[in-house]
Parts: structure tokens; C-alpha cells; sequence
């Protein structure tokens, strides 16, 4: 075999398992390497074997106590609804396997000091619609450990594009407080930390660049 | 209804089916007993506290909308659980590549946790195995790697940063120590 000789598949594969199967690799490469996995038993044993270690590995991960009112935060996500949550949305089960969790870059550091505050519940999640009546999601002013708003996609489309969060204050006028690459957050949940004034807002909508309104949600 | 001081002494595997039953007692002790494991490895991953709540109670809602899916051949609901703070952690990381890790935090993850229960120790040991045991004797610089690859969820460039080293000697050193480690906890054919 000379230097030069192409790698196999599988020797292709063996360089890029570990960043494979830590989740390192993008597309289109990864579709690529999963398609060979699929094919070859070899391989497949070899990233099975690497998810096995990595997941387990978990287990040696640092704990620690969270902040105050958490337990009553997770709570009010789940179990049987609440008085306080039969006014909220659920995603429905085929989005929730599409949540994924990003965050505006510049919101919950301005606000981190706060963290220690006292904690009334966060306002309940409600729906956000498009204006042909489809359910995109929920959003929730959450107060604590800091200020933000929270957003829960699940569109499956991931396409280019830019979206921007507004938020409608009481006389009527409209802040943008983030924007998010629809790429980038594929299908899942954005957050941006914003000013505790933000929280009275009655309303938020979603634009695209040039401003048209894709869905809205009122909060009162 | 059960009561909550009889649901504290359910397995993980009970208490989870409990919670899939919509029982809002089980949830409650469910998200007690998981949630410094969760919370830490939110914080471990983002070094954001407020991002870290938000992953933590998502994490508490995915599991409680798919424990009934939860499958107890494939994983322990420790991992399990720890499995979906991750990838959730990961995905808002996407965005955030930025942050940087504090020094403390790198040497945190080699030490254990305070205030952990010591039968939850022993627990986690025993879940560890031999995974466990192979893990201490790696060359320190391997499993320094290693730990912030998968518990920190930090990319080769990363490490090679914090460590201050090159890029290939980040790579070989997260993957002799997954290869070793591999070796230990599966049978691989020769």
C-alpha cells in the first residue's frame, strides 16, 4: 500500500469516533459516519462501546445544591396541572423530543447578581400562535434566579434565517430583547436575561428581519 | 395517594414509574433526589447559573413527559437523567462557545462532590464498576481530558486551551483515555 492509498471507511471511522460519539462532529460529516456505523457492525460496536463509557461517566459529574425555589420551578413543569398550570400549554409529545436549549449572549450576565433575591413564582407559561392559528410554542416571563424570558420552539424546521423576541409594554410599545439563528437552535428553547421591568410586558411577538410579525402571544 | 416518607425509600426505577404515572408526590421526590446531580452538571457544562436552573427544569420535564419510555436495560436513571442535562447543556453551549472554564471547576471534577450522601457514593461506585477503577489509573493528564470532554462537554480546542497544550495532544489524550476506558466496561473481540 503506498502513502498515499485512500483510508477505508472504517479507518475513517476510527479517527473520528470519539468525536463522534461525544457529540463533536457536525454535518454533513456525522450523517456520514452514522450511515457507515449503521453498515458495519465493526464500527457500531466501537461507538456503542464510547456512548456507554461517556454516559456513564456522567456519574462523577460535580453536584450541586441549586438556587433557592428551585424544587417549586421544576414542580410546576411537571406532574399533574395545578390550578396555576391548567393555564398552560404542554408541547405535545412529538416536540419535545426536538427541544434543545440556547441562550441569547447577552442577557443573564447583566442580571446574575440578583440571583439571590426572593422568589415569587415565575408568571405561567402561555402559548405562542402564529397568525394561522398553529401552535409554535410557549413563553414565560421567569423572575427568578434572574429575569428572562423563556422560549419553547417546536417547529421542526430548521431553517436559515434570523429571529427576533419582542416584548410589548404596557402603553403599548414594543423592545426587541434578543434575537436567535433558527439554524442554530434547531428546535428547542431560547432564553435571554432581560430588565425586571420586562416582566409586566403584556405581550410578545417573533419577527423576522424585516419585521413581519410570525407569531405573537399575550401574556394578560 | 402514597405517602411522600414511603416514596423516599422507592428505587430511582420505582420512583421514576411513579412519576410517569402522574403522581405529583413522586415528582417532588423525584426532582429532591436528582436535582443537585442534575443542577451540578447543568453548571459544570454552562458556568451559568440562571442557564443552568433553566436546564435543570427542563431536564425535570423531559424526564417526567418520557419516563414512560425509560428503558432500565440501557442506562441507570442517574445516567439517564444526566444523559438529557447534558445534551440540553450542550445545545445551548452551541451558542456560548465563549465561556470560559473556571480552573476551580476543572479541578472540581476530579474531586468528589461535598456533601454527597456516602451510600449514594457507594451507589455511584458500584454503577461505576470497573469503569470507575480504570478511571483512577489513568495517567493524570488523560483523565483531566477525558473529564472535561464528557462531564465538562468541552471540544478538543478547548482542552488544549486549558491545558496548554496542542490540539493533536488534546485529541490523543481524550482518545487513549475513551479507548482505555472503553476496553474496561466492554467486551471488544479481538
Amino acid at each position: 500500500m503506498s502513502d498515499t492509498a485512500p483510508m477505508s471507511e472504517c479507518e475513517q471511522f476510527d479517527l473520528k469516533a470519539e468525536e463522534l460519539a461525544l457529540g463533536m462532529v457536525d454535518e454533513p460529516m456525522r450523517g456520514q459516519l452514522l450511515a457507515h456505523a449503521a453498515n458495519c457492525p465493526t464500527c457500531q460496536l466501537l461507538l456503542d462501546g464510547l456512548g456507554t463509557v461517556i454516559d456513564r461517566l456522567l456519574l462523577v459529574a460535580p453536584q450541586e445544591e441549586p438556587p433557592a425555589g428551585f424544587e417549586s420551578r421544576a414542580l410546576d413543569r411537571i406532574g399533574p396541572p395545578s390550578a396555576k398550570a391548567l393555564h398552560r400549554f404542554r408541547l405535545p409529545l412529538w416536540a419535545a423530543g426536538f427541544v434543545a436549549v440556547i441562550v441569547g449572549a447577552t442577557g443573564f450576565l447583566v442580571v446574575r447578581q440578583l440571583k439571590e433575591s426572593p422568589s415569587p413564582a415565575a408568571a405561567p407559561a402561555v402559548v405562542i400562535v402564529t397568525p394561522a392559528g398553529l401552535r409554535l410554542g410557549t413563553v414565560q416571563l421567569v423572575a427568578n434566579p434572574a429575569p428572562h424570558v423563556l422560549v419553547m420552539i417546536a417547529a421542526p424546521r430548521p431553517e436559515p434565517g434570523v429571529r427576533n423576541c419582542e416584548l410589548q409594554l404596557s402603553d403599548g410599545t414594543w423592545v426587541k430583547v434578543g434575537s436567535w439563528q433558527v439554524a442554530d437552535i434547531a428546535h428547542g428553547v431560547w432564553a435571554v436575561g432581560v430588565d425586571a421591568s420586562l416582566l409586566r410586558a403584556t405581550a410578545m411577538r417573533i419577527t423576522n428581519v424585516d419585521g413581519k410579525v410570525l407569531a405573537t402571544a399575550t401574556f394578560i | 395517594m402514597r405517602h411522600p416518607a414511603r416514596l423516599d425509600l422507592l428505587s430511582d426505577d420505582a420512583l421514576l414509574t411513579a412519576v410517569a404515572l402522574d403522581t405529583r408526590d413522586a415528582a417532588a421526590v423525584f426532582v429532591r433526589r436528582f436535582q443537585r446531580r442534575v443542577y451540578g452538571l447543568a453548571v459544570t457544562v454552562t458556568g451559568d447559573v440562571s442557564l443552568a436552573d433553566d436546564i435543570a427544569q427542563i431536564t425535570f420535564e423531559r424526564a417526567w413527559r418520557h419516563a414512560g419510555t425509560y428503558d432500565a436495560r440501557r442506562a441507570s436513571v442517574t445516567t439517564w437523567l444526566l444523559t438529557i442535562t447534558r445534551n440540553l447543556a450542550i445545545d445551548a453551549m452551541r451558542v456560548r462557545r465563549s465561556v470560559p472554564l473556571d480552573p476551580e471547576a476543572v479541578s472540581q471534577l476530579l474531586l468528589p462532590s461535598p456533601g454527597v450522601d456516602p451510600e449514594q457514593a457507594a451507589v455511584d461506585r458500584d454503577q461505576l464498576g470497573r469503569l470507575g477503577v480504570e478511571l483512577a489509573t489513568l495517567p493524570n493528564e488523560q483523565r483531566r481530558a477525558v473529564l472535561l470532554a464528557t462531564v465538562a462537554c468541552r471540544t478538543a480546542l478547548e482542552i488544549a486551551e486549558i491545558e496548554g497544550v496542542p490540539l493533536g495532544t488534546a485529541k490523543t489524550r481524550i482518545r487513549s483515555g475513551l479507548r482505555r476506558l472503553r476496553a474496561a466496561v466492554v467486551e471488544v473481540p479481538s
